[in-house]
C-alpha cells in the first residue's frame, strides 16, 4: 500500500474501513502523512512532538470515522484534527512555560523546541532560519491561515472547511501574516546584520527615523 | 492624488492578487496597476519573496516505519463498543452512567428488602406464628379426649420449647 492509488476515493475507503477492512486505513495514512506533519511541524518546529502529534491525529481520525459524514470532505476532516491537536498542544505548552516562570523574550516563542532538534540541524541556512524565526513570532490563527495557503497551497474555502473561518477573516488574517512576516523579516535583518546601516540591538532604535534596507537585499 | 487612491486600494488587493483569490476584473486592474506603478510592483516583489521563504521550507518525512506503527497501534486497540441504551452515549457521560447504576442499586435494595428495613424480619416472625397457631389447632383437635391440663401441658412445651414439659407445669 503506497497511499497513492488515485482510483480509490478518500470516501470510497472510510466505506471500506466502516465495513470492518482495518487494513485499507493505510492507504489514507500514506496519502496525508507528509501533509499532516509538515503542517504540524510549521506550527510547532519540533520534529519529534510533530511525529507523535501526527500519530495521534492518525488514531484520532480513525477513531472518528464512525462519525464522519460522506458529504464532508476528508482532507478538511483530518486537517481539522490536527489543527485542534496542535493548538491544543501550544497551548499546553503555553500554560506549561507559564507554570515554569521562564518566560522568554518574546512570549510566543517559549514553547517551541530549543534550536538543535535533529531536523534543524539541517536547515541552517539564514535565510530559514529568518522565515522560521518570522513564522514563530506570528500568532497561532495568522500562522494557520498562512501555512495552509502559502505552505499548503489551500484555497480560502478550504481553510474556511477546515477552520471554520469565514472568507473575509480569513483573508485578513493571510494579509497580516504576510505583513507581520515582512516586518519580523526586516527587524531580524537589523538584528542579525548590523552592518547595513543599523546598530546591533535593532529593536531599540524602532523609535528613530532611520534608512531602511529594502528586504529584498535580505532575501 | 488618484494614483496615490490607486495604490491603497491595489495594496489592499495584493494579498489576494498573489494568492489568486481575486474576481477577473479585479484582477486585471491590479496588474495593469502593478506594470505602471512601481512602488507598488515593488511591494509586490517583497510579498513575493515572503512567500516564496515560506514556501521553500523544507518538508520533513516521518519515519520509515511510521504507518505500520499507527495501524499497529490502532489495531491493537480492540474497537470499543460504547453502552448506549436509549440513544444516550454513556461513555460520553459517565455522570449519567454513574447516576443510573445508583439508582439501580436503590431499585434493587428495595426490591430484596421491600420499602422498609425490618419488613422482612416482621414477616418471618409473623409467619412463624402462624405455623405455631396451626400447630395449637391441630393439638387441640386431635386431643378432644385428654384433659385441659395435658392439652395446656403441651400447649406451653409447644410454646416454650426449651423449658421442659414438665417444667411448664404449674
Amino acid at each position: 500500500m503506497t497511499g497513492q492509488e488515485p482510483d480509490i476515493p478518500d470516501d470510497e475507503i472510510i466505506r471500506l474501513v466502516r465495513e470492518g477492512y482495518s487494513r485499507r486505513y493505510e492507504i489514507l495514512i500514506e496519502r496525508y502523512r507528509k501533509r499532516i506533519i509538515n503542517f504540524i511541524h510549521k506550527m510547532i518546529f519540533d520534529y519529534d512532538e510533530a511525529q507523535s502529534l501526527t500519530q495521534d491525529v492518525f488514531v484520532k481520525v480513525y477513531e472518528a470515522i464512525p462519525h464522519y459524514k460522506m458529504q464532508d470532505t476528508f482532507q478538511a476532516f483530518i486537517f481539522t484534527i490536527a489543527k485542534n491537536l496542535t493548538l491544543n498542544y501550544i497551548k499546553k505548552q503555553k500554560r506549561l512555560s507559564w507554570f515554569s516562570r521562564a518566560l522568554p523574550d518574546h512570549p510566543e516563542e517559549k514553547y517551541f523546541s530549543t534550536p538543535g532538534t535533529q531536523y534543524e540541524e539541517i536547515e541552517r541556512n539564514q535565510q530559514e532560519s529568518m522565515i522560521t524565526e518570522g513564522l514563530k513570532r506570528l500568532k497561532e490563527n495568522q500562522r494557520i491561515a498562512i501555512i495552509l495557503k502559502v505552505y499548503l497551497d489551500f484555497s480560502y474555502n478550504k481553510i474556511s472547511e477546515v477552520t471554520g473561518w469565514s472568507i473575509p477573516k480569513i483573508e485578513t488574517l493571510i494579509s497580516r501574516a504576510k505583513s507581520n512576516l515582512k516586518e519580523n523579516l526586516h527587524s531580524q535583518h537589523r538584528f542579525l546584520d548590523p552592518g547595513k546601516g543599523e546598530t546591533k540591538t535593532g529593536y531599540t532604535i524602532k523609535n528613530k527615523k532611520v534608512q531602511e534596507t529594502p528586504l529584498t537585499d535580505v532575501l | 492624488m488618484s494614483n496615490t487612491m490607486d495604490c491603497r486600494r491595489v495594496r489592499r488587493f495584493l494579498s489576494r492578487y498573489q494568492d489568486g483569490e481575486l474576481e477577473p476584473g479585479q484582477n486585471a486592474a491590479v496588474e495593469q496597476h502593478l506594470s505602471t506603478c512601481t512602488n507598488c510592483s515593488q511591494e509586490f516583489e517583497i510579498l513575493l519573496q515572503v512567500t516564496t521563504g515560506v514556501k521553500t521550507l523544507p518538508a520533513i518525512e516521518t519515519d520509515p516505519h511510521f504507518s505500520a506503527r499507527v495501524m499497529q497501534d490502532i489495531l491493537d486497540k480492540k474497537p470499543t463498543r460504547h453502552l448506549s441504551i436509549l440513544g444516550i452515549e454513556y461513555w460520553k457521560r459517565p455522570s449519567l452512567l454513574y447516576s443510573l447504576v445508583f439508582i439501580l442499586f436503590l431499585i434493587l435494595g428495595f426490591m430484596i428488602n421491600g420499602f422498609f428495613p425490618g419488613t422482612v424480619e416482621k414477616k418471618s416472625s409473623r409467619d412463624s406464628l402462624n405455623s405455631q397457631d396451626v400447630q395449637i389447632a391441630q393439638l387441640l383437635n386431635e386431643s378432644q379426649d385428654l384433659t385441659l391440663l395435658n392439652v395446656q401441658e403441651q400447649t406451653l412445651a409447644l410454646v416454650y420449647p426449651e423449658m421442659g414439659t414438665d417444667e411448664a407445669q404449674w
